[in-house]
């Protein structure tokens, strides 16, 4: 005998977190670049000379750093708040599946709903058949046809689940994937940290 | 130094470079701090994978904004600690003269 699974793992409030710490990161990003800004807004009143202009490209390309790092943290921290929404509302329809196969007279357990048993079509009595007979079939049929209701609302099911783990994994290309694929290309941060270590110690003159 | 530099000018350049070597700290830390507490798992079930794979590369250039922010702040405070040398020798200079008079 079959069965329908409608598990569908996964923790909203997990993933919550993981956008609440992403949004932590979006705002010390932002402090980090507004104190560049501060910095390199202070050196020109100190500053002038080679060592100068090298801090201040470097302090410049160091706010943008921040800036693009903070606007991914954000993109992406947008994204998982999303995400959590979209599996809680997915796990929210699998639990209406199974209500509604509870309702219709399936079993589930767990998140599993059982497949009914099969049935055979009563036989009908002949001509000649008394009362009691003919009342034993037509409650054999009443049973018979609630089992082919049975029959039909689990495979509306399976069809419904099978939907809604389409439309998770649908959303999940439409959104995951290309924020996957925009976190992944270069960015100027690598670059940055290898040119801060080449960068001479600062040697500030009073003009 | 140019030789027309006053005392003056060291005490605003000094406080000046203080200030931007605490400020790239100041950067630092709040980046450092978030760093503890970064996800390694999520329980995300079908997007778990893809929502690492997001977080990974942020969460490492941010570890490099701050490690970039924190080589700043020790470079600036080597400057501080050369201007107090500075300083320091200007001050001695200053008070022997005055010493003389």
């Amino acid at each position: 005998m079959g069965s329908i699974d409608t598990l569908m793992e996964g923790s909203p409030a997990s993933v919550d977190a993981a956008a609440g710490w992403l949004e932590g990161l979006d705002r010390a990003l932002g402090a980090g670049g507004h104190h560049t800004m501060s910095a390199l807004t202070l050196s020109s009143r100190i500053w002038s000379g080679s060592a100068s202009n090298a801090y201040r490209d470097f302090a410049k390309d160091l706010v943008e750093a921040h800036d693009e790092t903070e606007a991914r943290a954000h993109s992406a921290a947008d994204r998982f708040r999303s995400y959590a929404l979209q599996l809680t509302w997915r796990q929210e329809d699998m639990a209406r599946h199974r209500s509604d196969a509870t309702s219709g007279g399936l079993t589930v357990t767990g998140t599993r709903i059982l497949e009914p048993v099969p049935v055979t079509r009563p036989t009908m009595p002949d001509e000649g058949a008394t009362q009691a007979q003919v009342d034993q079939y037509n409650s054999a049929a009443e049973r018979y046809n609630a089992a082919l209701r049975r029959i039909d609302l689990y495979r509306t099911i399976a069809v419904d689940v099978r939907g809604t783990f389409e439309r998770l994994d649908d959303w999940i290309v439409d959104n995951l994937v290309p924020e996957e694929e925009k976190v992944q290309a270069p960015s100027p941060v690598g670059p940055m940290a290898a040119a801060a270590r080449a960068l001479p110690d600062f040697v500030v003159a009073t003009s | 130094m140019d030789s027309g530099a006053t005392m003056g000018d060291y005490r605003i350049a000094y406080d000046t470079a203080t200030e931007i070597s605490r400020l790239h700290d100041s950067a630092h830390r709040e980046l450092a701090a978030l760093a503890e507490s970064m996800p390694t798992d999520i329980d995300g079930g079908a997007g778990a994978d893809l929502l690492l794979s997001i977080l990974g590369p942020i969460a490492e250039d941010a570890g490099s904004l701050a490690s970039i922010q924190n080589d700043a702040s020790a470079r600036m405070a080597t400057t501080v600690n050369l201007y107090r040398g500075i300083e320091e020798d200007a001050e001695e200079a200053f008070r022997k003269m005055s010493e003389a008079i």
